[in-house]
Formats: structure tokens, C-alpha cells, sequence
């Protein structure tokens, strides 16, 4: 009998509870949509180093980009670009992208302006995220990697 | 004179006391003119009711007579515990699947909560930080960085001198 009290109750206050976003949310800001709602991604998988890179394989990013990341709360000497992959996204439509022999992104174009990027790593997922990727925005997502390094997933629209 | 002393002279004058007090109450009239005065009073009294009672004659006996009073009673008892006795079984018969049902439903939406985000161990939206994620948004440049707490040994990038790319 308490037991079912406490259920009615909690209920009617999670019921009455505004809704708040929840993880997985779609933003709701406005941006310009491309005609027949297909978004054109660039995302290229970048590592960051103090060190010179032992691969001279490796090239530094775009100017631009790095300029980009100077002005993010990150600070590392060195950034080179691992892999760039272009890919056309739909509206509604999810593509899988292979970044590296470990990594992996799923990109989904939620509306035509958003995008809905799961990074996975050796088959695992590692972390999802939406964003609005307007004219001129672009979205970051990294983290550590092994001897103080770290590893960017770098996506804009192209146009 | 007393209350209780005349109460009692109506009730000897009633007949209604027992013989013991009967007995004190006759030794007090004959000793005390007041109590004569009194109980000559009440027998005029009720002398003058006798004459203008109504007399109602019932078709049983006393003690049929009431003993269909008290079955009535004690029928009507048992009428009114069944009628709150039902009440109380109906609410009950409502609150309690009401209440499990809400009880379920509240698991379901935890787990549910919790089977959502356990899928990826990070997942956000701009408007939502998992608290092990730092973000960071360059208003200026139109960068948002999203830096996952993402476990070192797992690392992507990390270029390996057999397969970089």
C-alpha cells in the first residue's frame, strides 16, 4: 500500500517536472539547411603531439584548422592529420565512416542541419554527440591518447 | 432536603427500590414531615399522570416486543461495516494496480535512463554535458569541442609504425 503511494506520487512529480533535454537531443537552433536537406561533412582525424611526429608520412593540418584549435582551451605543439574523409549525408540518413584502422565515426543527418556523430573506437563506442553544423561552425571531439598525445575528430560542413 | 434524598422518595413512591432502602426511606417519612410532605406530593403528581396516560397495548409480549427491537439493530450494524468494509476494499482495488502500475512505470523510465546512456559511454547534445565530458564552444570561430573521457588504452589516433593510416 505505501509502496504503491510512493509510486503515485513519484510519478506525478516526474510527470509534473518540466521537460529538460536529455542526452541525445536533437538542438533545436536554427541553421541554414542545404537544398534537399543533404549535408556535405568533411571529418578528419587528427593527432596531437608535443613531440615532432616519428612518421614523416604524417602531415601538419590545414593552417585554418590549427588555427581553429590554437583558440580552444588545448595546447599542444604539434597537430597531424591522420585521415580526411568526405562523405554526403542525406536528411535522415546515417553513414559509417572508417577514420583509421581503429576508429570509426557513424554520422547521421538528423535534419539537414544537424548532425548526430557516434565516434567508435576498436568497435567500441566511445562517445556520441549532436550538433548543429551551420555555415562556418564545426565541431571538435577528442581525447587522450597514450604519452601525453591526444586524438581530434575534426567535421564541418563543406560547401 | 437533599436531591438524592428526593430521588429516592420517587423511586419508593415508583416502587423501584430494593427492600433494604425501602425500609430506610419508610423510617424517614414516618421521622421527617418534610419527606411526608414530599412524597404526598408526588403521589397527587402521579395520581393526576396515571388518569391521562395513554395506555398502548401491544399485540406480543414485552419481551417479544423488544427483541424485534434488537434484531433490528443488530441487522442494521453489520449493514453499515459491509457498506464501509466494500468502500474500503474498492479503493484498495484501485489504489494498489494504480500504484504498482506507477511503480512500474518509474522503474521502466529509470532503466531506461540508464540502458540509453549506457549504450555509449558518452552522449550529448549542446545543451547537455555528461559530467565527465568537458565542452567548450569558440563563439567567435564556430567551434565547439567536445573532449571525451575516453580511455587511453583505447586510443584512436595513436599512430602505430605498422598502420597509420
Amino acid at each position: 500500500m505505501r509502496l504503491g503511494a510512493l509510486g503515485v506520487l513519484l510519478t506525478l512529480l516526474l510527470a509534473l517536472m518540466p521537460v529538460t533535454a536529455a542526452p541525445g537531443d536533437v538542438p533545436s537552433t536554427p541553421t541554414a539547411a542545404s537544398p534537399g536537406g543533404k549535408m556535405k561533412l568533411s571529418a578528419e582525424l587528427i593527432w596531437g603531439t608535443n613531440d615532432e611526429s616519428p612518421d614523416s608520412k604524417l602531415k601538419p593540418i590545414d593552417p585554418k584548422v590549427a588555427k581553429k584549435l590554437e583558440n580552444l582551451p588545448i595546447k599542444w605543439k604539434h597537430y597531424y592529420s591522420v585521415t580526411v574523409k568526405e562523405l554526403t549525408v542525406g536528411e535522415g540518413k546515417t553513414t559509417k565512416v572508417q577514420m583509421s584502422s581503429e576508429c570509426e565515426l557513424v554520422v547521421k543527418n538528423v535534419d539537414g542541419t544537424n548532425v548526430e556523430v557516434q565516434l567508435i573506437g576498436k568497435g567500441k563506442p566511445a562517445g556520441k554527440v549532436t550538433k548543429g553544423l551551420g555555415k562556418g561552425k564545426c565541431l571538435v571531439a577528442g581525447g587522450d591518447a597514450t604519452n601525453s598525445t591526444a586524438w581530434f575528430v575534426f567535421i564541418k560542413q563543406v560547401e | 432536603m437533599k436531591h438524592e434524598v428526593e430521588l429516592r422518595l420517587q423511586a419508593w413512591v415508583d416502587g423501584q427500590l430494593p427492600v433494604h432502602e425501602a425500609d430506610e426511606v419508610a423510617r424517614l417519612i414516618e421521622t421527617d414531615a418534610e419527606a411526608r410532605a414530599l412524597l404526598t406530593e408526588l403521589k397527587h403528581t402521579r395520581a393526576a399522570l396515571a388518569g391521562h396516560e395513554d395506555s398502548i397495548t401491544l399485540p406480543e409480549s414485552r419481551e417479544f416486543y423488544w427483541s424485534k427491537i434488537a434484531r433490528a439493530i443488530e441487522r442494521e450494524q453489520p449493514k453499515a461495516q459491509a457498506v464501509e468494509t466494500s468502500w474500503l476494499q474498492h479503493f484498495r482495488r484501485l489504489f494498489i494496480p494504480a500504484g504498482a502500475l506507477a511503480a512500474l512505470l518509474l522503474i521502466g523510465m529509470l532503466a531506461g535512463r540508464q540502458t540509453a546512456s549506457s549504450n555509449v559511454p558518452y552522449e550529448l547534445s549542446d545543451l547537455v554535458a555528461d559530467s565527465d565530458t568537458f565542452t567548450f564552444t569558440d563563439e567567435a570561430n564556430g567551434t565547439t569541442l567536445i573532449w571525451f573521457s575516453y580511455p587511453v588504452e583505447n586510443e584512436l589516433a595513436q599512430p602505430d609504425d605498422s598502420d597509420i593510416l
